[in-house]
């Protein structure tokens, strides 16, 4: 067991700090200050898809879920480190005489965004869409793979 | 692999667990017109031939299994959002819905269900002498 020095202010520096994400945050919205670079696409945004990430040697591989999309109706970018994936669910044509009863999907522009390590190879992202899955396959650049290097014993 | 966790400072939750089952109600739209009910599914990345639809009595139910994808030693997940294992829905059928023709299809990770209403329970226009 270890022991934890008592610092009454600790608790109280969370609160600031939270409460400056919280200002960041707001400050963004409102277009002052914050991280303007993700533009028009992240603030018309009313949902965001489930991902997960996965990880091997060679490769980053995301799954994303967007059940009722088109293969070209979102929208892959990767720019200065940042992979960007948009787009949007349209509610389709609904006939004058058709009623919803229970409308529990999201419908509208999506978006997500992810910061990915300086060492990937950026040119070969790949992506496949099938059954509403979406899979974006990033490999690592070279110097970023585990290498083992044998040393001999003279 | 930082992300940038969100749109509105959270990220999505999955449906979660129940009952000590990987248990997820799919999201779903359901629709009416003079002709019957449009049911919308969502099961993204669920395989046409894992989806099990069935009526019983008045009872329509979805039965899907949502397989993990391939984890071997070397593949591992660093950030898990997706649920993944048994996916079910019930649904309750009124009187005037004809559960002989119900039809479904499955297209980019929506099901669609149409269940036809019966004939004599379709609106009917009189016409007056």
């Amino acid at each position: 067991m270890t022991l934890v020095r008592f610092n009454p202010v600790k608790e109280l520096l969370n609160v600031e700090r939270e409460f400056g994400k919280l200002f960041r945050d707001f400050e963004g919205r409102f277009g002052f200050g914050g991280d303007k670079s993700l533009g028009d696409e992240y603030e018309n945004a009313v949902w965001m898809p489930l991902t997960d990430v996965l990880e091997d040697k060679d490769n980053y591989t995301l799954y994303l879920d967007l059940p009722g999309i088109k293969k070209d109706e979102v929208k892959i970018s990767y720019t200065e480190g940042r992979l960007i994936i948009s787009g949007e669910r349209k509610q389709g044509t609904v006939s004058g005489d058709k009623n919803f009863h229970r409308v529990e999907r999201t419908y509208g522009k999506f978006f997500r965004s992810f910061d990915l390590p300086q060492r990937i190879k950026e040119d070969k992202i790949s992506a496949n869409f099938s059954d509403g899955q979406l899979t974006i396959q990033i490999p690592k650049a070279d110097e970023a793979k585990p290498r083992e290097i044998a040393i001999s014993v003279k | 692999m930082r992300q940038i966790n969100s749109c509105y400072g959270y990220t999505p939750k999955n449906t979660g667990n129940y009952y000590g089952y990987n248990y997820s109600a799919p999201k779903s739209d359901i629709l009416e017109d003079i002709n019957g009910f449009l049911i919308q599914i969502e099961l993204p990345g669920v395989k046409k031939e894992e989806i099990k639809l069935s009526v019983e009595k008045n009872i329509l139910s979805i039965a899907a299994e949502r397989k993990k994808s391939a984890e071997t030693d070397t593949l591992k997940y660093k950030h898990s959002e997706i649920a993944y294992g048994t996916i079910s829905r019930s649904f309750v059928l009124g009187e005037i819905v004809d559960s002989e023709k119900i039809a479904a299809e499955y297209s980019d990770g929506i099901l669609k269900v149409s269940i036809p209403k019966k004939e004599q329970s379709k609106p009917k226009e009189i016409i007056i002498n």
